[in-house]
């Protein structure tokens, strides 16, 4: 999945791959207002005040098969549902659930602690509670004549 | 009830969920995915062949609270009384067996003498 690249449209060259990108994937927000009858948004982010919550639609998974990491601004989540699940003598008429799996890196609209994040998975949704870190006063650099 | 999710006036919103169906020699298997669906508010009714399947949630979108829906038509092969049903991790599992006098009989052929 592809994780925008800086929204800010300040550098002239860079302004014209954001548009692009920006232009692209927002052409699937159309498809969106279709699809929102069909099914729930895979994963959600939604940024709060004190923190930021990332829920994810992880049916049937194990939690040892799950895996949460945090790089900086950036949250990849990767799950695994066995293929092994759908056995041969199992005669599909109807196949919509997907099995296999599962890798998704989104973008975190702020910085966060890591070391603080939880990670609760009921129900069949992971849920990812991380707290926002302050934002470091700036420093101030004298100027040496 | 209102299928429209534009309506921001609108309660519930519902979803139909993603199902599988699996004949086996045994019966048939339904394994659908209801993320956010708990065992507690699952209602499972069978009105004459009709299988109707709701599932509210504790999750929202776009203010409205998520619920799925899901009807399937049954075979009258089916044997009513021995259906099954399990939520497990957002995974609804359910089992359909054959009824007894559904379920192939192989007749032996034997040569005339």
């Amino acid at each position: 999945m592809l994780a925008r690249v800086n929204n800010g449209l300040d550098l002239m060259p860079w302004r014209n791959l954001a548009t692009l990108q920006n232009d692209f994937l927002n052409s699937f927000a159309e498809l969106d207002d279709f699809w929102q009858q069909h099914s729930y948004p895979r994963v959600k982010v939604e940024n709060g005040e004190k923190d930021v919550k990332v829920s994810a639609c992880l049916p049937g998974c194990d939690e040892k098969n799950i895996a949460v990491e945090i790089v900086n601004d950036f949250i990849t989540i990767k799950a695994e549902r066995p293929e092994s699940e759908a056995k041969p003598e199992m005669n599909y008429l109807r196949r919509e659930r997907s099995l296999g799996h599962y890798e998704e890196t989104l973008k975190l609209g702020a910085h966060v602690r890591s070391d603080a994040a939880r990670a609760v998975y009921k129900n069949g949704m992971l849920e990812i509670t991380l707290p926002k870190a302050e934002i470091p006063a700036p420093t101030r650099i004298a100027i040496n004549a | 009830m209102n299928n429209n999710p534009q309506d921001k006036t609108a309660k519930y919103l519902t979803f139909t969920p993603a199902a599988d169906v699996i004949e086996q020699p045994q019966g048939w298997k339904i394994l659908i995915d209801m993320p956010g669906a708990g065992e507690e508010d699952l209602d499972v009714q069978l009105n004459d062949q009709l299988l109707q399947i709701a599932a509210p949630t504790s999750l929202t979108h776009h203010g409205a609270t998520v619920k799925y829906e899901r009807s399937f038509q049954l075979s009258d092969e089916i044997d009513r009384a021995q259906i099954k049903a399990t939520l497990k991790d957002g995974v609804l599992e359910m089992s359909l067996p054959k009824a007894e006098s559904a379920r192939v009989r192989k007749i032996e052929v034997c040569r005339a003498s």
